[in-house]
């Protein structure tokens, strides 16, 4: 009997009423059933009984045996459904599957415009790549480069490209990444910056590139790679683009988006998505995910809920009020991609009373960094003088961890030695003169963020009012005055990307250069002729003993105090994807490739 | 005219409800299908002697990844395959094989003492959720007097015993030649099993 003529039957037979009645309950059952074997909370591939989220051989063979002899001889033993095994055999073959819906706030952050404009790579490398990029281990990843060398004087650096492709099939070559350079520079677009030190880029065969720089460099590859990197384009694409920044992504079809990446762009629709997939001519490992959804939802409340209703697999940078809000919802977890941003009390030193060493040394000993850490939620306190042990490693000089710890009572004892104050018996700090110390405080700059600055402000304003008997104002002043009031103020709160802490050249933030000042007004000679020689040092070990003279220096001067470094806070749904944890990316967004070809589909419903 | 409220109803609208619900869930196994790309096909030799060795060789199109069920004939025993272990289950006449990234799989059976038997086989791709049932030669008959009639097949009776005195020279689908004086004998036995095979499918309906 088929259906047809079964439903017929149900439907006219009036005879068969109690049958009838039977069937209608085996339906509802046979409803409902399929629901409750659905996966609930999967954390892990099916199939993959060692829990390494590959499926082997041996695990894939047991579980298609298991399955067909339940589908075929009808035993009963745990098996996985179709579609549990259709997965885990996509994952033992390594075939793309599943779509992974991630959310952004803004158009903006769909793909393209944040490569010439903002962020470059690896921010948009699920489309576009760099020549490399680097890793927390302070190494580096080789991306359409698979070697590179520099010169003895480091002004010349030759990159050798892989055998890799567009997303179109043509090549790509070492024209593209000339091309690249000169229309960066040609077009005046904001990432032009990064290049500034390039004088032009020469291509001896189709494989080599070679940058000539107008100064050493030793860090070259590093000023390519993040904050922002910089994507190689293809010439054949954009060559016929005259204005970048008037073009329409949307209006001019998918030849817009041909990059060299895992991904490659297949839909988008304005106010809506932004739809990738997998490129299978990727001309590395191929990704797990088959495709990615960039889906547009302004309002945070909505984000949170379309991540708890299933609508999206992830949701990152959250707030830690929003990660407590998902504590203990059923396939949810919350991971931190730990120093994304460090804060820091930061001084002028050519303001008084800031232009006071002393004045900075004391103060650094009444900061309460745990305090200030835990204030702001996911934040851990940061005992060094600058760099992020993290993310600099061997880079930072031991000397000058936890060289400042909280301790009032060193505070008063450098006061008491210094000529511009003094300390009465109640442990207040005065001027000399028996002025009270005021400090006024701007706050709106990148610190401001989740209103870090303030919370901050007022973690340590009680010692500093209580203890110290200073009297702290702060308020928080318009964006587009605060780099002119900072720049009358003795004291503000800043805040920095942690790649601006992960590598010796970043303590160029305090050098004086001929050109001009620095953002603390800070000016010592010997750290400024130490500077210069680390410009010009390639050799690594010279480097390092060079970054450790430099920041024992930072260290008795007191330029800034580094107080904490928080985290980002990234919301995953368990139930459809994993590895989001097992990789961190350098930098504070999960949109970079490393992530993606790591993430692997566990359950049907990542479909 | 539906009334609600009676089991006629109830069972429309369990019918209208399940095909919503079953719509918006995602598949369990209703995604399956078949697809003409995808085959397997089985070549075994037609006939084989009592209690010889039975090679059979199933051929893989259009997938790599998923699992054969075959049903050996009431009799035949499973011996071995060409596969690892770990990718094959022996349920009674059933033999389960898993495929990982495999074109062909051929596996050996040990043929009774008398008798014949079909061979059934169905397959399931597991990537695209395709199913079907194994094609080619699926019958074979127990003969003393064995050889294959099947041109085109490559699986080959390993224990022809017509001529046991012969053996070495015998290949595979073909009887063993054994001088002028035997010529008569064979084509005596040729003759005796095309009548069997005769009888046999007429029993099953005719159907060639």
């Amino acid at each position: 009997m088929n259906l047809k003529s079964f439903k017929f039957r149900i439907l006219k037979e009036n005879s068969l009423q109690p049958v009838r009645s039977w069937f209608c309950l085996l339906f509802i059952l046979g409803l409902f059933l399929p629901a409750c074997i659905l996966p609930a909370g999967a954390s892990v591939i099916p199939g993959d009984s060692s829990g390494d989220t590959c499926v082997s051989d041996e695990e894939l063979a047991s579980s298609i045996l298991s399955y067909m002899e339940y589908s075929y001889l009808g035993k009963e033993e745990p098996h996985l459904s179709a579609e549990e095994l259709s997965l885990a055999a996509h994952n033992f073959r390594h075939i793309p599957y599943g779509r992974v819906v991630i959310p952004v706030s803004s158009e903006g952050d769909f793909i393209t415009p944040n490569i010439w404009y903002k962020m470059g790579v690896p921010t948009g490398s699920l489309i576009y790549e760099g020549l490399v990029t680097r890793n927390r281990d302070g190494n580096y990843d080789s991306w359409l480069a698979e070697s590179w060398n520099s010169s003895k004087d480091a002004k010349v650096w030759t990159f050798r490209l892989k055998e890799a492709k567009w997303q179109d099939g043509e090549p790509v070559s070492s024209e593209d990444v000339k091309f690249t350079h000169d229309y960066l520079k040609d077009k005046k677009l904001k990432l032009a910056f990064v290049l500034n030190s390039v004088e032009r880029v020469e291509c001896p065969d189709a494989r080599t590139a070679i940058f000539y720089l107008e100064n050493p460099d030793p860090t070259f590859p590093d000023r390519l790679s993040h904050s922002p990197g910089i994507a190689i384009f293809p010439k054949h694409i954009w060559e016929n683009v005259e204005n970048p920044a008037s073009y329409d992504e949307y209006a001019s079809g998918d030849t817009h988006f041909i990059g060299s990446g895992p991904f490659r762009y297949k839909a988008a629709e304005r106010g809506q998505y932004f739809l990738l997939e997998a490129n299978e001519a990727y001309h590395g490992d191929s990704p797990y995910v088959k495709e990615v959804a960039l889906k547009l939802i302004p309002d945070a409340s909505s984000r949170l809920f379309a991540l708890q209703s299933g609508e999206i697999d992830v949701l990152p940078e959250i707030t830690p009020v929003e990660a407590e809000k998902l504590k203990g919802k059923d396939n949810i977890k919350v991971y931190n991609i730990p120093d994304a941003t460090g804060y820091e009390i930061a001084f002028n030193c050519e303001l008084f009373p800031t232009n006071d060493p002393l004045f900075r040394q004391a103060l650094s000993h009444a900061v309460n960094r745990e305090n200030a850490s835990n204030t702001l939620g996911n934040a851990e306190p940061t005992e060094t003088v600058f760099l992020f042990p993290d993310l600099a490693h061997d880079f930072v000089n031991p000397d000058c961890i936890r060289k400042y710890d909280y301790d009032i009572e060193k505070t008063r004892a450098i006061f008491k030695a210094s000529d511009n104050f003094s300390v009465d018996s109640d442990g207040k700090v005065r001027y000399k003169n028996g002025d009270q110390i005021h400090l006024k405080i701007p706050l709106g700059g990148k610190a401001h963020m989740n209103r870090a600055d303030e919370k901050i402000l007022n973690a340590i304003k009680m010692d500093w009012e209580d203890k110290l008997g200073f009297d702290v104002e702060f308020e928080v002043v318009p964006k587009d005055i605060y780099l002119e009031e900072i720049g009358e103020s003795p004291i503000f709160i800043d805040g920095m990307p942690g790649t601006m802490h992960d590598d010796v050249e970043d303590l160029n933030n305090f050098y004086r250069s001929p050109a001009g000042s620095n953002y603390y007004h800070y000016d010592n000679p010997k750290y400024n002729r130490l500077m210069e020689e680390l410009k010009n040092t390639t050799d690594r070990d010279k480097r390092k003993e060079i970054g450790y003279r430099m920041q024992a220096v930072l260290a008795e001067d007191v330029p800034t105090i580094p107080v904490c470094s928080t985290g980002t806070l990234v919301a995953y749904r368990t139930d459809r994807f994993t590895g989001w944890e097992s990789v961190m990316p350098l930098q504070a967004g999960i949109l970079d490739k490393k992530v993606f070809l790591n993430i692997k589909p566990v359950s049907s419903q990542a479909s | 005219m539906i009334q609600y409220g009676s089991s006629s109803s109830l069972c429309a609208l369990a019918l209208v409800f399940e095909c919503v619900l079953l719509s918006i869930l995602p598949g369990q196994a209703l995604a399956a299908g078949t697809d003409s790309s995808f085959t397997v096909e089985r070549t075994l030799q037609s006939s084989v002697a009592p209690g010889s060795e039975l090679e059979v060789q199933l051929n893989i199109s259009g997938f790599e990844t998923g699992g054969i069920v075959e049903t050996l004939p009431e009799g035949f025993i499973y011996l071995n395959s060409s596969l690892p272990e770990t990718q094959v289950r022996a349920k009674g006449q059933h033999i389960i094989f898993a495929l990982l990234e495999e074109d062909k799989v051929s596996y050996s059976v040990k043929a009774p003492a008398s008798g014949d038997g079909i061979f059934s086989g169905e397959w399931e791709e597991v990537l695209e959720q395709k199913k079907g049932k194994v094609q080619g030669n699926s019958e074979v008959v127990i003969s003393s007097s064995s050889y294959s009639e099947s041109g085109d097949s490559t699986g080959k009776a390993r224990d022809i015993v017509s001529n046991p005195g012969n053996a070495s020279d015998q290949k595979p689908g073909r009887l063993p030649f054994a001088g002028p004086g035997l010529l008569g004998g064979a084509i005596g036995l040729a003759a005796g099993f095309r009548a069997l095979e005769k009888s046999r499918k007429e029993k099953k309906g005719g159907i060639l």
